[in-house]
């Protein structure tokens, strides 16, 4: 039988404690890994969607639409095209869009005025970003090549997305 | 009986896949019998559908080699043969069986339970009534660790589950072949006495659906059970349960309620507390609808089953429709339906008062429970500062019921202690029993074991001082048991006064723990005729010699006191006597002190007289040590001894030359010697010669 | 009265699967599985507002009717000077459950119990719906201020705790719920309890005034409170407010 402790202090409690008195918590198995493999288990990567919490509801890893205990989203979250004035993050849940209506960032937008009222659409499935033109006049690049229009393309980390002449964005996040 | 009622559901029996419950593909094929491995869901499997019944998973059942948890009695297992396990509760276990020798089918149920008390008398009578309305109870018994009952098997299955199949209402002509089963089924159980209090459509079972023949079930050994069982939330028992069941009241038209809720729940396809998705209220919300409204009846559209509805479904029971009613209403009469009582109409009387969440209407009864539960009948009082709630609803009940004499004591004293108000209340609600303080009965006998035993030991002690302070026996005054209490309280606070009169006169600083027990020592002898109980302790206390010691004591004690006053003074001089002891051994103890103190202060006078002169003498004998050189041995250490003492002084100059003159005064002399003796031999080598030439 | 200490707690208790229990205390709410006690120290400039609802047992959105009771109290709690005000926030309250019910068939009977406390200008004014239930502890005796709506047994009857007569929400037409309204002055040295039916179906009263008696330091006596339910089974939500009125710093007179 699974060793018990409380999921607050970590303290360990006796199989038929029924709640810790320190923290009013009820008791948990304890993780195996420190005994089963300590070698193996090696530091979550941060930023990797890894929960670092020991009683994780997902086994340490979160679902794609992200843990509600932990708050931790999958990797996905990490995924962010940098702007000049930051980076705006991709999620899995829905697609970015870019230009300059019906766009979370179109505020951003209003000096470039080469860039089409919806011009790109990026999405993300958790480990790569998709870039579609959505026909837009001046075209968009990645690595200054320009994008068929209406087909996708893959975005990897490293990559720089160019929306028409000069508005440009570098794809950030961890390649896997 | 007409055939036609049963078109309908047979019609959904042979295309079982319409109903949403039947499992798809299965169908039910040929005679009931014929066929055993049927898929979960069909009549066979819950074919005698008990309690238990809804328990089982459905798919268990396994149709080749059953296997058996079971083991039934050797008794039952060499007269029948186990067919399968029909299910489990917690309290026993339900097989089908067939007989080995007629070769028909029965249910045995198996109780674990051996604490099931067999009313034979009952049981006997139940295996003689007429099969025609209930299930057959073949035999029961009792041994090898169970108790069983063997009953008829019903082959078709519960009238829950047939409309499990035939879901939404049913005609009226249908539901009127189901209340020609039930109602004289009910009519004929009553009149054996027996009161089922759990009709619900998983407990009719069905003998046969063409003609249909219902029969009740469970009137059993469960019967027994379920009075220990809390109102089940599998078994939906509480669904057909009567207001007045909530309260735990048996009621002989308890059973014509549950029909009427069958009625209502066949009559529009769904029962009065089922969501229209099917779902179950919780038992709560049931209880809490039945006790604030009543049975929704607007889905019954015909006036005529509106009319028998009303009539089962009639909150008062003495005023519910019964067999005879029901009989009338058969016939195309129209008996008279009470008008819906208001749930919570006041009786005549002032309605009933909650107290620690148990109804009253009582006086004499609420009394009781308040001196039973007399820390809750003290938080009832405390709320009367702040008139809270309960409180006020207390008052009011006592204000209907017309006990002025409780209410003016509520009245009267609003910002005093609670439990002399609760002591008020509860004496004037009922005046004949002897009264309780705390628990404690307060009547003359009780009482003065009570300050008998508190003299021994502290604990009681509180309660008497709470007596002492709110005037209680005041109050008891003239209750059973408590002749002359006014007198007696009387007396207890007037010595009470002379003893602190005379504590104060002399400043005494009593604890309060003593002053608990003079408050005790004093309601003793506020007995009539005890005034002298602690004369003797007292004139032991006052011979007391360290006591005497003090002139204080000395005049308490030789005080003359008035006979009124004489238990007072005894208290005083018992209660003091440690207190002057005490004084005396603290001024002895400071006597003491004084003394070594001033032993002290003398030694270190003279010490410093002897450090004064000592510089002087130092230096003297230093001088003398080195001047003189045959004094050195004594001069010598008495100068490093009176130098040594000089440090303590101002003078250290003439400490350090008086302790180095004597040690240079002892070193010379040593000197001196080691000289004179390495001379001595050679003096009279040096003089020899001189005096031998 | 210038400043109130508040702790509270709430917690799922032993067989729950969920905690549908809601406690605000002036502003905050909970959303705790299994809290620990939360200490406030609150000026009282402004009527400070305590409350606890109790979601319907057995209803699965039993802890939705709650946080949105609360929430609509919670929101009012600047302008409940008056019994009145606080009233009215309460049938807001039941207002808005209906409201909400009408969204999804399946929140349809949702319901909530409430009991709220206000201490204003050196009163308290508490306001019940159903049997969450709100005392006050001043000297050695445990008050109930609450009127719980409970149906009364007949004589000699023994009542049903899990029956309430009146909630917000819980029914499947909107009914006006009318709400218990007491009012009385505070005084230096008041402590109040504000708990759900978790504690009392629980624990006897004798049991509550004992622990809240003894035991001065107010974290102490929730956690002692909690640890006691938790060890006699927890069968409910439970939810436990503790409101002490500082003794030295009371100046403000109370009328009385």
């Amino acid at each position: 039988m699974a060793r018990m402790m409380c999921p607050g202090c970590k303290a360990d409690m006796a199989a038929a404690t029924p709640y810790c008195p320190a923290c009013f918590l009820t008791p948990v198995p304890r993780p195996q890994q420190d005994e089963a493999a300590p070698a193996a288990a090696e530091p979550p990567k941060p930023g990797g969607g890894s929960c670092l919490d020991p009683d994780c509801r997902h086994g340490g890893e979160a679902p794609p639409d992200g843990c509600r205990q932990c708050g931790i989203r999958v990797r996905a979250a990490a995924m962010a095209l940098r702007f000049d004035w930051g980076p705006v993050a991709v999620g899995t849940d829905r697609p970015l869009v870019v230009g300059r209506e019906d766009s979370p960032i179109a505020d951003r937008l209003g000096e470039y005025t080469n860039i089409s009222r919806r011009h790109a659409e990026i999405r993300c499935d958790g480990t790569t970003l998709t870039v579609v033109d959505l026909k837009s006049t001046n075209g968009t690049f990645i690595n200054d090549e320009r994008i068929e229009p209406g087909t996708p393309a893959r975005a990897r980390p490293g990559d720089r997305v160019r929306f028409a002449a000069r508005l440009e964005a570098l794809v950030t996040g961890d390649d896997r | 009986m007409t055939d036609e009622g049963y078109d309908a559901p047979r019609t959904v029996l042979d295309a079982p896949s319409t109903g949403r419950h039947a499992a798809p593909g299965t169908t039910r094929d040929g005679a009931p019998g014929t066929t055993r491995d049927r898929a979960p869901g069909t009549t066979r499997d819950g074919a005698p559908a008990t309690t238990y019944d809804a328990r089982v998973p459905r798919g268990r059942v396994a149709p080749d080699r059953p296997y058996l948890r079971v083991n039934i009695p050797p008794a039952l297992a060499e007269r029948f043969d186990v067919d399968r396990e029909l299910g489990s509760g917690g309290e026993a276990d339900v097989l089908l069986v067939t007989d080995r020798l007629s070769r028909e089918q029965r249910v045995v149920r198996l109780y674990r339970r051996q604490d099931i008390p067999l009313e034979t008398e009952k049981l006997d009578r139940l295996c003689r009534a007429d099969r025609k309305h209930l299930v057959g109870l073949l035999e029961y018994g009792k041994g090898e660790g169970y108790i069983w009952e063997i009953l008829e098997y019903a082959a078709e299955g519960s009238l829950e589950e047939l409309t499990k199949r035939r879901p939404g209402a049913w005609s009226p002509d249908q539901v009127l072949q189901v209340f020609d089963q039930l109602a004289p089924a009910i009519a004929y159980a009553n009149s054996l006495g027996m009161v089922h209090r759990d009709i619900k459509p998983g407990n009719i079972l069905i003998r046969s659906l063409q003609p249909l023949d219902l029969v009740l079930a469970d009137f059993g050994l469960t019967k027994f059970l379920a009075a220990t069982r809390h109102m089940g939330t599998t078994s939906r028992t509480s669904a057909y349960a009567p207001p007045e069941a909530i309260s735990g009241q048996a009621s002989r038209s308890w059973d014509w309620w549950s029909l009427g809720i069958v009625m209502v729940e066949m009559l529009t396809g769904l029962n009065p507390f089922q969501r229209p998705d099917g779902t179950w209220q919780t038992d709560a919300m049931i209880l809490s609808e039945l006790t604030t409204h009543d049975i929704d009846l607007a889905g019954v559209a015909d006036a005529r089953w509106q009319l028998l509805c009303r009539g089962l479904l009639t909150r008062a029971p003495e005023q519910r429709w019964g067999a005879e009613q029901t009989e009338m209403w058969r016939r195309g009469e129209t008996p008279e339906v009470a008008e819906p009582a208001r749930p919570k109409a006041r009786k005549a009387g002032g309605g009933t008062y909650v107290f620690g969440g148990t109804g009253y209407d009582e006086p004499i009864a609420l009394a009781a429970a308040l001196r039973a539960n007399w820390d809750e009948g003290r938080r009832l009082m405390a709320g009367r500062n702040v008139s809270a709630p309960p409180y006020l609803a207390f008052r009011d009940w006592l204000v209907r019921n017309e006990q002025t004499e409780a209410v003016r004591a509520l009245d009267g004293g609003v910002s005093e202690r609670p439990e002399r108000g609760l002591m008020q209340v509860i004496l004037a609600l009922d005046p004949d029993s002897p009264p309780v303080f705390a628990g404690q009965r307060l009547d003359a006998e009780h009482l003065h074991a009570l300050s008998r035993e508190a003299m021994m030991n502290p604990q009681g002690r509180g309660l008497l001082e709470l007596v002492f302070a709110e005037g209680i026996l005041t109050i008891c005054d003239g209750m059973p048991g408590c002749d002359g209490y006014a007198l007696l309280d009387d007396r207890w606070h007037r010595s009470v006064e002379a003893a602190r009169l005379r504590f104060g006169q002399r400043r005494l600083q009593v604890s309060p723990a003593d002053l608990q027990a003079m408050l005790v020592q004093l309601l003793v002898t506020a007995f009539e005729g005890q005034q002298g109980t602690f004369a003797e302790a007292a004139y032991k206390a006052s011979q007391d010699e360290m006591a005497r010691r003090q002139q204080w004591f000395r005049d308490l004690a030789g005080e003359r006191a008035e006979p009124a006053t004489e238990a007072a003074q005894h208290a005083v001089i018992i209660i003091s006597a440690p207190i002057a002891a005490r004084q005396t051994s603290d001024q002895i103890a400071e006597a003491d002190r004084q003394r070594i103190a001033h032993e002290q202060r003398l030694r270190f006078e003279s010490r410093a007289r002897i450090d004064r002169i000592s510089p002087p003498i130092a230096v003297l004998c230093g001088v003398l040590a080195v001047c003189i050189w045959y004094v050195a041995p004594v001069a010598g250490p008495a100068a490093v001894y009176f130098g040594v003492r000089a440090r303590r002084t101002s003078h250290r100059a003439a400490s350090t030359w008086g302790i180095a003159l004597g040690g240079i005064g002892v070193i010379l002399f040593a000197v001196m010697v080691v000289a004179g003796l390495a001379a001595g031999p050679a003096g009279t080598g040096v003089v020899t010669p001189t005096t031998t030439p | 009265m210038n400043r109130v200490d508040i702790v509270a707690v709430t917690h799922r208790g032993r067989e729950r699967e969920r905690n549908e229990d809601t406690v605000a205390v002036a502003g905050f709410q909970s959303g705790a599985l299994e809290g620990q006690p939360v200490g406030f120290s609150v000026a009282a400039v402004r009527p400070v507002t305590l409350l606890v609802a109790d979601g319907l047992g057995g209803h699965p959105e039993g802890g939705r009717a709650s946080r949105l009771a609360a929430a609509v109290v919670a929101d009012a709690a600047a302008s409940l000077h008056t019994p009145d005000a606080v009233v009215s926030t309460v049938a807001a309250a039941n207002d808005a459950i209906y409201r909400e019910m009408a969204h999804v068939p399946g929140w349809s009977r949702m319901g909530a119990t409430i009991v709220v406390l206000v201490l204003t200008q050196g009163r308290a004014i508490c306001v019940n719906v159903g049997d969450s239930r709100c005392f006050l502890l001043r000297g050695t005796d445990l008050v109930q201020l609450t009127r719980d709506d409970s149906p009364a047994p007949p004589a000699g009857a023994t009542a049903v705790a899990t029956v309430v007569t009146q909630t917000l929400g819980g029914r499947p037409a909107r009914t006006a719920v009318e709400p218990h309204v007491y009012r009385t002055a505070v005084e230096p040295g008041d402590r109040f309890l504000l708990c759900s039916d978790g504690l009392t179906d629980e624990l006897d009263p004798g049991r509550i005034e004992k622990e809240l008696v003894e035991t001065a330091d107010q974290r102490a006596a929730v956690e002692g409170l909690l640890r006691a339910v938790l060890d006699a089974g927890a069968r409910d939500n439970i939810s436990i407010v503790v409101a002490d009125i500082p003794r030295s710093t009371a100046q403000e007179g109370t009328q009385q």
